[in-house]
């Protein structure tokens, strides 16, 4: 083998590992439970599962598109969006959060559920926080925390997907009249429109 | 009477016990009881039957004891009149559910019906309209199955099981996040209800089977086939020697037996009917539960959502 070839060896090695679309320690509390190349889950002791999925992505997938999309559908099977924000990972990659309700048809056990969306030119990842809404209290303030323990990649350099514009405001259906029949007073609140916030610098 | 007019009497009577069916109810209901002295418990009878007393008293006090059992155990029969089944699936609970009735009353008999307004005989009070409602009340048989996913399915398996036993039922077979529930009919609807809380119904069947002709052909059967088998052990008492009494024995025995199967069938009929079967299979719910977004160029969002983070 020579110098050449060496050099090329050495050089893939040391890239394999950023080949990822993510990569993520575990938050304190959480351990992980299941792990495969596109998905890693956690739970918490009190069964609050987080959770980081990587999709491919396609031409014209931006943040804006494919928030829109995730937004629309959770909202027809349900899920309440609460509040919506940007933000970012531990790597700088620009996403957007949206925090919502949610109470399965036909039961009486409400949950919570945050999802964190980075989209980049070669993959969707998405972050998940969710479980019963007693808990929201205590894991929805730790969200940036989990953010700043993942790392995405995907971006090619002059990327006009990373670090796109974020997506307009979105909303959902009014939830059905014992949908909304819960403990806290947000999820009282009519659906909302919230405000988008700036990420941080 | 001769033995020859004896036995005409007695196939008389069996060839003929089908076509009795339109005598009055009370007749069969309501047999005479069998005095002791009727040479049914071993006491012996008139004629011959002294003469060999062994054997056929023997086995003439083990039929009494046969009879008697039947009416003792019938409780469910001694309801006054079928059940009243008018809004599916609840009914009446005058009507009475199997397994609830105690025949406290100790009248263990068929008890007897209002006539049917055609049959009323003059003088008769008016038949109550009500009763004669229930007469005509439908029988039917309720099954139903459901597929609940759910959080947490210890919990939610002895959340179904206490339902059960609350409502009056019982569980009647059980695995991992799998029961067979025997629910009084009335309660069939609450407790699929209450269990269509403990998670997301992912299926729900309710089938009514109408079996009212059957169960009125079976309470007819039992009505003549009783009013024989009474007809039958008094002509045995009449019997004036060993071989008429055998063959009169001969026609009971058959009577019995028939009696016995369709107070069988009857009695597994009630219980279908005042017990519906409600058949529960449990998951837990996981990414499988979402729900898929028909012809979406881009599903991504499926695998997404609360199921699928909290799967373990």
């Amino acid at each position: 083998m020579n110098h050449r070839n060496a050099s090329t060896l050495l050089l893939a090695a040391a890239l394999l590992p950023g080949c990822a679309a993510y990569k993520i320690e575990p938050p304190a509390g959480f351990a992980v439970v299941h792990e495969h190349g596109w998905e890693t889950r956690m739970k918490a002791q009190d069964n609050v599962g987080l959770s980081v999925r990587r999709f491919d992505n396609v031409k014209g997938g931006t943040l804006a598109f494919w928030g829109a999309d995730l937004v629309k559908k959770l909202g027809n099977r349900g899920y309440v969006l609460k509040a919506q924000s940007a933000v970012k990972t531990g790597n700088g990659q620009v996403g957007t959060r949206f925090d919502f309700d949610y109470q399965a048809y036909d039961t009486e056990i409400p949950k919570f559920y945050t999802v964190v969306l980075v989209v980049t030119d070669k993959y969707k990842v998405v972050l998940q926080v969710a479980g019963g809404r007693e808990h929201v209290g205590e894991y929805a303030p730790r969200v940036p925390e989990m953010l700043d323990a993942l790392k995405v990649r995907g971006c090619k350099v002059g990327s006009k997907i990373c670090g796109g514009p974020q997506p307009p405001p979105q909303s959902t259906p009014a939830p059905a009249a014992s949908a909304v029949a819960t403990d806290t007073p947000a999820a009282v609140a009519p659906a909302v429109t919230p405000a988008v916030a700036t990420p941080k610098p | 009477m001769s033995r020859l007019s004896l036995m005409l009497l007695c196939s008389a009577l069996l060839g003929l016990a089908p076509g009795c069916a339109k005598r009055s109810y009370s007749d069969a209901a309501s047999p005479p009881a069998m005095p002791e002295s009727a040479g049914f418990s071993g006491s012996g009878g008139g004629g011959e039957m002294e003469e060999a007393p062994g054997a056929p008293s023997a086995d003439y006090a083990e039929s009494k004891k046969s009879i008697d059992y039947d009416d003792a155990k019938d409780e469910s029969y001694s309801r006054s009149e079928p059940t009243s089944v008018t809004a599916a699936p609840a009914r009446s609970p005058a009507g009475g559910v199997p397994g609830t009735a105690t025949g406290s009353s100790g009248d263990n008999r068929i008890a007897e019906p209002k006539p049917k307004p055609s049959e009323a005989r003059e003088g008769d009070p008016p038949a109550d309209s009500s009763e004669a409602k229930k007469q005509f009340a439908r029988q039917i048989i309720y099954t139903a199955e459901m597929q609940v996913s759910v959080y947490k399915l210890e919990d939610a398996m002895q959340r179904a099981e206490a339902l059960t036993l609350a409502a009056g039922g019982y569980v009647a077979n059980m695995s991992q996040g799998f029961y067979v529930l025997r629910i009084p009919a009335p309660a069939l609807r609450g407790v699929m209800d209450e269990l269509a809380r403990l998670g997301v119904v992912e299926a729900r069947t309710l089938q009514a089977r109408d079996v009212s002709e059957e169960y009125v052909d079976l309470v007819t059967r039992i009505r003549v086939l009783r009013e024989t088998q009474q007809q039958l052990l008094v002509l045995l008492k009449q019997a004036r020697n060993v071989d008429e009494a055998l063959k009169v024995r001969e026609s009971v025995d058959r009577i019995t037996m028939e009696l016995e199967q369709a107070m069988g069938r009857l009695r597994l009929l009630e219980s279908l009917i005042g017990f519906s079967t409600l058949t529960v299979r449990m998951s837990q719910r996981g990414p499988q539960n979402t729900i898929p977004s028909s012809n979406d160029p881009f599903p991504w969002v499926d695998g997404l959502g609360v199921e699928a983070t909290e799967w373990n």
